[in-house]
């Protein structure tokens, strides 16, 4: 369903479904994070950043970049997530441990936070952006064009990312085994 | 695109010949990890072999000069990713050395089973944190910036929390592992902003974007959000809490390699931002302000640093505040590139990072040897000191005043050149300048704190120091060489400074060029053309 | 309809969600003890940015692929500097037997 509607074979339909598509995932992505903000669990944690990161990769979706959700949904959800909650199980004795945060501290944060939202907006507001991309040139962000850049124009980065991930997998390997 | 061009492999393999120093350092760590399975629990070959890798780096990091550079493509390679010029490679080949230097130091200082058993993984996460550093010198886009901060950074985590028992070490590589992540989470958060506003990942088109839009709040703050990330890796000052803890808890080998190369890297990463705005933006005005804006970080980070090592009684964690500081001065130094010569600024930087290694070398290497020796860092407790060995006191003392700046030394002369540069660039020139005198000026009484107390106080009855047995022959050779290195490039700066100056080049791609691989998704489309007529 | 057409996804509604995701985040960083909820809030920084890369790409600068090639990029490091991080929270909870930042005192000044 996904595809057809991102590939825009009936771009007619698309801009119909489109706005209540991008509630629905808007809805999911912001309200999950702020659960994470307010929630005291970790498990539970790691269960919105799950709805969080689930709600992106529907966005990417909605912009017709399919391969990204894709990588979202597989390698960000399937593997750092489960990374993450790995971490959870293995740190904490007690699996509903909860995390007391005082109520002030909780304010200061929010506050601190919406003071930067709001120096983005103020950011964005007075830049002026002309909006160019179309849908029909969305199109060509297909992985065929993703291939191809990314394996001239992004070569040295593509390869560099590869031996990062030896260095990472020593690093992890060393830190993280016993010897007697 | 790319492969349709027939010129395709030529220009690959001359693309390769110039990241030969990195290619080199891959391998490397290939092999570090094979060697074990040949011989296990030996130490000496796989620092053998990492140390005839670095020296091959070394070797193929020499020869980039300006002129041997193809022209038409300027050492540009990899579309515009990476730049080879030689302030990269001079940085690169002093990294080389400095790396070369510290694997010594480590295979020196560690004499158990387990540091047997860990060198496979300790040498190659650090061929890893060297190998981001190298291509951090480089780094001339922003996904390029990015992954290189990252591959410095990630395998740096690792080496600070090394001693995975002692407590210290791990606490310190916990905080720096948290504070790197966010910092490297804001500064992308930053760079998408800048793409937003400029709509390439290049440095050069993103300067451009300021003369056809102005300095847009957008593109304020990108480029805050990125110099945060930046600041971080400098540890500059609302960044650099991390710093003391880790040095602190780190193994020694691990301190004297972050504090050396990881600032040194960033310092070029940088430049080059700053010198692609200052060779593309042509409003003063904004030239003035990002000046403004990076000296006001160079001055409070210099500033903040020395205030708080006046009253650190840990001679690691002095040393911690002191980098902090001199990061500062780097960073002053750096402000100014965009307002005066390029070339002054940037030979004054390379010298700076040569002199600077030296120095901090040699002070981590006799606080290994006190610690291990004496089995403490407190200041209070070295009482005494310079009647028990006087050479070992010494040469702290030599190391110690260097890094204070005193005529005749290496640092003198760093600090000097620093701001003989600086001071060409006007009013804000005059200001930095002035800043980076009262400081060294206030430094003066913490880096003479050590001193003081081996010379002046007296051994106290209670608590007699151990006798420091003989040290071997080569930490003698690392602690002489080093010294030697300052008085040389003290009291006879010609030949460095002359170095230096022939390398204090960098290459900055045309803000055209970008915009044309914006539109035709590879930079080289045009090049082969351009070399086939250089052929005939 | 005019409702529905208001909520036609443009370039500031991608935006906006990547503020919110944003502000998430420092809160996150800035509100919990545990090591594992601040790298969560990190994971929210880098999402919003990925979200700024492609949104930016798909409505703004339409005609390379560059932004999702950098999210591409951001996803493979989040997993990466994951790793690595989650490896050093486990010694550091072998060492202190908890994973509270607080609990991070051995060094201070």
């Amino acid at each position: 369903m996904f595809t057809t509607l991102a590939a825009g074979t009936d771009s007619e339909s698309l801009a119909q479904v489109a706005p209540f598509l991008y509630l629905i995932f808007a809805a999911i992505t912001i309200l999950s994070a702020w659960m994470i903000v307010i929630s005291q669990n970790i498990v539970r944690m790691a269960m919105y950043l799950l709805f969080t990161l689930g709600g992106v990769a529907g966005l990417y979706f909605l912009m017709s970049a399919e391969f990204l959700a894709a990588i979202q949904l597989i390698v960000y959800a399937g593997g750092t997530l489960i990374l993450i909650v790995f971490g959870v199980m293995l740190t904490s004795k007690n699996p509903f441990i909860r995390l007391q945060t005082m109520l002030w501290e909780r304010c200061v944060a929010i506050g601190l936070g919406l003071l930067l939202a709001m120096l983005m907006v103020i950011a964005l507001a007075n830049t002026p952006i002309k909006q160019t991309g179309t849908e029909a040139v969305a199109q060509n962000h297909d992985i065929h064009t993703l291939a191809i850049t990314m394996l001239s124009k992004y070569l040295v980065p593509f390869e560099v990312a590869a031996v990062l991930l030896l260095v990472v997998m020593i690093g992890a390997a060393y830190m993280a085994r016993r010897r007697a | 695109m790319l492969l349709s061009d027939p010129q395709w492999l030529p220009q690959l393999m001359a693309d390769l010949k110039l990241v030969m120093p990195e290619l080199w350092l891959v391998v490397t760590m290939c092999l570090v990890l094979i060697v074990p399975f040949i011989r296990k629990g030996n130490v000496i070959l796989p620092v053998f072999v990492t140390i005839f890798g670095l020296l091959m780096a070394l070797l193929a990091s020499q020869g980039v000069h300006l002129d041997s550079i193809d022209t038409a493509r300027q050492g540009l390679v990899f579309s515009n990713s990476l730049a080879i010029d030689p302030f990269s490679s001079l940085f690169k080949t002093l990294l080389m050395i400095f790396a070369m230097l510290v694997v010594v130091q480590w295979t020196l200082f560690g004499r158990d089973n387990t540091h047997a058993l860990d060198a496979p993984d300790f040498l190659c996460l650090l061929l890893g944190a060297t190998f981001g550093m190298s291509l951090m010198a480089s780094a001339n886009n922003l996904i390029m910036i990015f992954i290189a901060t990252e591959s410095a950074s990630i395998p740096s985590y690792a080496l600070a929390g090394f001693r995975k028992k002692n407590k210290i070490s791990t606490e310190g590589s916990l905080k720096y592992v948290l504070f790197g992540s966010v910092s490297s989470a804001l500064m992308l958060y930053g760079m998408s902003m800048l793409y937003g506003v400029s709509g390439s990942l290049q440095l050069s088109h993103i300067a451009g974007t300021i003369n056809s839009q102005g300095m847009t709040p957008l593109m304020v703050v990108g480029l805050v959000g990125m110099l945060g990330g930046f600041a971080f890796k400098l540890s500059a000052v609302p960044m650099h809490f991390w710093c003391p803890d880790v040095f602190e808890g780190a193994p020694t080998e691990v301190t004297t390699f972050l504090s050396v190369a990881s600032k040194g890297a960033a310092i070029c990463m940088l430049a080059r931002v700053i010198q692609n705005f200052g060779t593309i933006v042509y409003n003063e005005e904004i030239l003035t302000g990002i000046a403004l804006g990076v000296g006001a970080l160079g001055a409070v980070t210099a500033t903040w640093g020395n205030l708080v090592a006046l009253h650190q009684s840990n001679l690691k964690r002095l040393l911690a505040y002191s980098s902090i500081s001199h990061a500062g001065y780097m960073i002053m130094g750096c402000a100014v590139l965009l307002l005066v010569d390029p070339k002054l600024i940037l030979s004054a930087l390379l010298f700076y990072v040569l002199v600077y290694m030296f120095m901090n070398l040699g002070a981590f290497t006799v606080a290994a040897v006190l610690e291990r020796h004496l089995g403490t860092l407190d200041i209070a407790d070295y009482a005494g000191l310079f009647k028990k060995s006087p050479t070992l006191a010494s040469l702290l003392i030599v190391f110690m005043l260097s890094l204070f700046g005193m005529p005749g030394l290496g640092g003198f002369m760093g600090k000097f050149l620093l701001g003989a540069g600086m001071i060409k660039a006007g009013t804000l020139g005059t200001v930095l300048v002035g800043i980076l005198l009262l400081n060294t000026v206030f430094s003066l009484w913490y880096y003479l704190r050590p001193a003081y107390f081996m010379i002046f106080v007296d051994e106290q009855e209670d608590k007699t120091l151990p006798v420091i047995a003989p040290l071997r022959p080569a930490i003698w050779t690392i602690l002489g060489v080093c010294c030697v290195m300052l008085f040389w490039t003290g009291l006879l700066p010609a030949v460095g400074t002359d170095i230096a100056e022939d390398n204090g080049q960098m290459i900055v791609a045309s803000a055209k060029r970008a915009q044309d691989t914006n539109s035709q998704h590879t930079s080289n489309v045009n090049e082969p053309i351009a070399k086939a007529d250089a052929h005939r | 309809m005019t409702m529905l057409a208001l909520f036609q996804p443009g370039l500031y509604h991608l935006l906006a969600v990547s503020i919110a995701l944003l502000t998430a985040g420092v809160a996150v960083i800035l509100t919990k003890r545990n090591a594992v909820g601040i790298l969560m809030g990190v994971e929210l920084i880098l999402n919003a940015a990925g979200l700024n890369f492609v949104a930016f790409n798909r409505y703004v600068w339409a005609n390379a692929v560059d932004g999702q090639m950098f999210t591409l990029f951001i996803i493979v490091l989040a997993a990466a500097e994951a790793a690595v991080a989650l490896a050093i929270f486990l010694n550091f909870y072998n060492n202190f037997d908890t994973i509270n930042v607080d609990q991070a005192d051995e060094l201070q000044g």
